[in-house]
């Protein structure tokens, strides 16, 4: 990410409790550990446990101007619902990442690029759903490269916090874990 | 007291020292002048004058603070216990006392009342009840008796239509916070030694850092009751009293001890 | 964990606000929850214990500005928080302060109002801000941050600037600036409120001094208007010293766009847009709110040919804009109400044709 010049506006929706939140906060830290600007906002509504959340982190080069995202370079979305909410807050070049354990059906768009990854099963697969957000995020990232995974693993040593230290580990492999997935889905041709 | 050698003369009533030598505007015959006088020889007793913060209300007693030989500050209507958790909290070594009357305590300060005597706030309250508003011309109080004639109840309070009147006492002997609640009446010189005693034991609660503190004074408004002053008393005596009980309500155990 | 100072972190805007009035010396807080500003409540209550101060959860708005008159009147550094409803609640508090004489600062997170409103971010309690807000002849102090850093900033001084005038001051946010997080640089130093100058006018006990009485009623009315003037040459004073603003690619612009906040960031986007296609439009951007920039814009009204407001209100800031240009040149108005914010691609639409103007 030398020199040249970076804006990237991502778009983080889910229902409460699926880690939309803290993946925005893994991506603002890293982003700020490598020197960029960020701004990391949650959506504003009346906190409800179960209901719809979402976030937006902007990384840049360069000084933010609007913290307000209106049209999003990448969009991950953890649920059908969100999808359903915001799918035309897209830019018409940008990316779906898509949680296709809960996703069903695919937006109608044919300008952006789409990435399906089944992270509630691979997470299950991994012992512990609750890392969904983390394999979403290491697939965003390896598609669009904007933090290291590096800065994200440190990123989760900051946040964790005292006695959730274990889960630091089990977080590196989800992130690795979506890295590999869009690799392959980028093979697939998917 | 003070004797000055060589003489037989001593001083036996003299201005306490907590107030201002200043001419009061209360009206003839009422309490609040006795109210006063009671709050500055205890205030002389337990030597709490430079020490003192008071707080002003609105209502007939809004110029408190040209009278109390203290730091005062003058509040708004209903908010002087806000402004004592105020003072008090960041400066917990100040005696913090307010002095209100029924519509400001028990009407647009409810709130602040409660709320400060459930947090065992440890302030002290002053609260003179004479169930009528006085400065703005004498229209109903929530303490205002029911049947009682004022200038918004002008056919005597109708329950009904007005509600009931707030017994202060009894609503915050429902709260673990208060350490001292009592209601006195100043109506005869019996009932002003009692209630010293328990403006006294009020002080004593804030300074032993036992909690909230509230002494409700039962006073006459001869101007807005439209009656002289003796009868005026004698009117508290048979229908106040009769529904505002003399009493203590709570005494903490911090309290008791001094017996 | 302690926090780091010195480098780059993340904070929210709310809780900058919360941290710098702990760095300012603030040791008494007194607020009631009220989205969108409830991290900062919550950040008192988890570190004003660390530095021995006081926080209360009042029982109502109400009580909890007067709390803080309570605290002030004792002379120490209090503060209170709200958002806009709750905001309308503090106004006579607002005013008993500012007519006592005492310092306090209070932040506004705006909401979209008016009513209950909703939680999302607006500009619309910019009159009941920078005019008085409450009954009475004074005026609040008001400043208005662009950044989570500019809140921080401004908060601290704000504490400064409101023992200077002894008046209430209030830093505007919104919803959007408060929530958000962006990286922060927290100053080494911190005031010891022990280092503060000394408040003689206090009410803390009158030993060996005169008593001191903390008071708004004048019976007379020549003692009122005497404490009114008083109050007026402080304002007049604060005009001299206080005014802050900030003006970007304002050199050569034919259009200036002024605004405040979170109107002037998407309004920085708009402008930098334009800037990049040929457009020479630039941002004034007022930080004090009162005081008011009108020299600066006057001087600016002289340099380019129109002027936009861009404000998220139907026509409030607008208004002292117009006052301050006195006709020099026309003065437009994008306001936007309800929680709606604005995309620089909006602006910027605003921005095209009125540069198509000015070039006829």
């Amino acid at each position: 990410m030398s020199g040249e010049r970076l804006h990237h506006e991502v778009l983080i929706a889910g229902f409460g409790g699926q880690g939309v939140v803290l993946a925005g906060q893994l991506l603002a830290n890293a982003a700020l550990a490598e020197g960029r600007e960020v701004v990391w906002a949650p959506s504003y509504g009346p906190e409800m446990r179960g209901g719809p959340v979402h976030c937006t982190i902007i990384v840049a080069s360069q000084r933010i101007g609007s913290p307000e995202v209106s049209l999003a370079d990448s969009l991950l979305i953890m649920d059908q619902a969100s999808l359903d909410r915001l799918a035309h807050r897209v830019k018409p070049e940008g990316l779906f990442v898509l949680n296709s354990s809960l996703v069903r059906a695919r937006p109608e768009n044919d300008t952006c690029e789409m990435l399906s990854i089944p992270a509630n099963d691979v997470a299950e697969e991994l012992g512990n759903l609750r890392v969904a957000n983390v394999i979403m995020l290491g697939a965003f990232l390896e598609k669009r490269p904007i933090v290291s995974p590096e800065s994200v693993e440190n990123a989760m040593r900051l946040l964790a916090g005292k006695g959730y230290e274990h889960l630091i580990a089990i977080n590196q492999q989800a992130l690795a874990r979506g890295a590999e997935l869009a690799r392959e889905a980028d093979a697939d041709g998917s | 007291m003070s004797m000055e050698e060589g003489t037989r003369t001593s001083v036996l009533f003299e201005r306490p020292r907590a107030l201002e030598p200043v001419r009061m505007h209360y009206c003839p015959g009422c309490t609040h002048g006795i109210v006063h006088r009671l709050v500055a020889e205890v205030m002389d007793e337990l030597d709490l004058a430079e020490r003192a913060v008071g707080i002003a209300s609105v209502g007939c007693a809004v110029f408190a603070y040209n009278y109390f030989a203290c730091d005062m500050v003058e509040a708004a209507h209903g908010r002087a216990p806000a402004v004592a958790v105020g003072v008090k909290r960041v400066r917990p070594d100040l005696f913090v006392f307010t002095y209100q009357g029924d519509g400001d305590l028990a009407a647009i300060g409810i709130a602040e009342t409660i709320h400060a005597a459930a947090r065992a706030d440890n302030i002290s309250i002053v609260f003179v009840n004479n169930a009528v508003f006085g400065m703005t011309g004498g229209q109903m109080a929530p303490t205002t008796l029911p049947g009682m004639k004022t200038s918004t109840t002008p056919y005597g309070r109708d329950p009904k239509a007005a509600g009931n009147p707030i017994r202060v006492c009894e609503l915050l002997s429902a709260l673990d916070g208060p350490a001292y609640l009592a209601r006195v009446s100043v109506t005869n010189p019996q009932r002003v030694r009692e209630a010293k005693r328990a403006i006294r034991k009020a002080f004593e609660a804030q300074l032993k850092g036992l909690g909230f503190s509230l002494v409700e004074v039962l006073s006459t408004c001869p101007t807005r009751w439209a009656m002289p002053p003796q009868k005026a008393l004698k009117w508290l005596d048979d229908n106040m009293a009769a529904y505002y009980p003399i009493k203590e309500f709570v005494v903490a155990e911090g309290l008791l001890e001094e017996k | 964990m302690a926090i780091r100072r010195g480098e780059r972190i993340l904070m929210r805007g709310n809780e900058a606000i919360a941290q710098a009035a702990l760095d300012a010396g603030c040791r008494a807080y007194f607020g009631y929850p009220i989205t969108p500003q409830n991290q900062i409540p919550e950040y008192f209550a988890a570190h004003m214990p660390e530095v021995g101060g006081v926080f209360i959860q009042a029982e109502s708005e109400v009580a909890a500005i007067n709390m803080v008159y309570g605290a002030a009147a004792a002379g120490v550094r209090a503060m209170t928080t709200s958002s806009s409803p709750g905001i309308s609640l503090k106004q006579e508090g607002l005013s008993y302060m500012a007519e006592s004489e005492l310092p306090c600062v209070v932040v506004n997170i705006m909401r979209g109002g008016s009513g209950l409103g909703n939680i999302a971010p607006a500009q619309a309690d910019y009159f009941q801000a920078v005019k008085g807000g409450g009954h009475g002849d004074y005026r609040t102090l008001v400043f208005a941050g662009w950044s989570v850093q500019e809140l921080y900033d401004l908060t601290r001084d704000s504490f400064d600037i409101a023992d200077r005038y002894r008046n209430p001051v209030m830093v505007l946010g919104d919803a959007l600036l408060g929530q958000m997080m962006e990286p922060i640089i927290l100053p080494q130093d911190v005031i010891d409120p022990d280092d503060l100058p000394p408040k003689p006018w206090a009410t803390n006990g009158a030993k060996g001094r005169p008593r001191n009485i903390i008071n708004s009623l004048y019976i007379d009315p020549a003692d009122l208007e005497q404490v009114n003037l008083r109050l007026q040459a402080r304002y007049d004073e604060a005009a001299r010293r206080e005014v802050r603003y900030a003006g970007e690619h304002l050199e050569g612009a034919r259009l200036a766009l002024i605004a405040y906040g979170t109107a002037a960031r998407v309004s920085i986007s708009a402008v930098e847009e334009g800037r990049a296609a040929g457009l020479p439009v630039g941002l004034f951007r007022p930080i004090s709110l009162y005081p008011f920039p009108s020299r600066e814009i006057a001087a600016l009204a002289e340099q380019v040919e129109a002027i936009l407001v861009v404000e998220l209100s139907l026509g409030q800031l607008v208004e002292d804009v117009r006052l301050a240009v006195e006709g020099r040149c026309p003065v437009h108005l994008y306001g936007l109400s309800g929680g709606i914010v604005p995309t620089p691609a909006e602006v910027l639409q605003k921005i095209e044709p009125l540069m198509a103007e000015t070039r006829a």
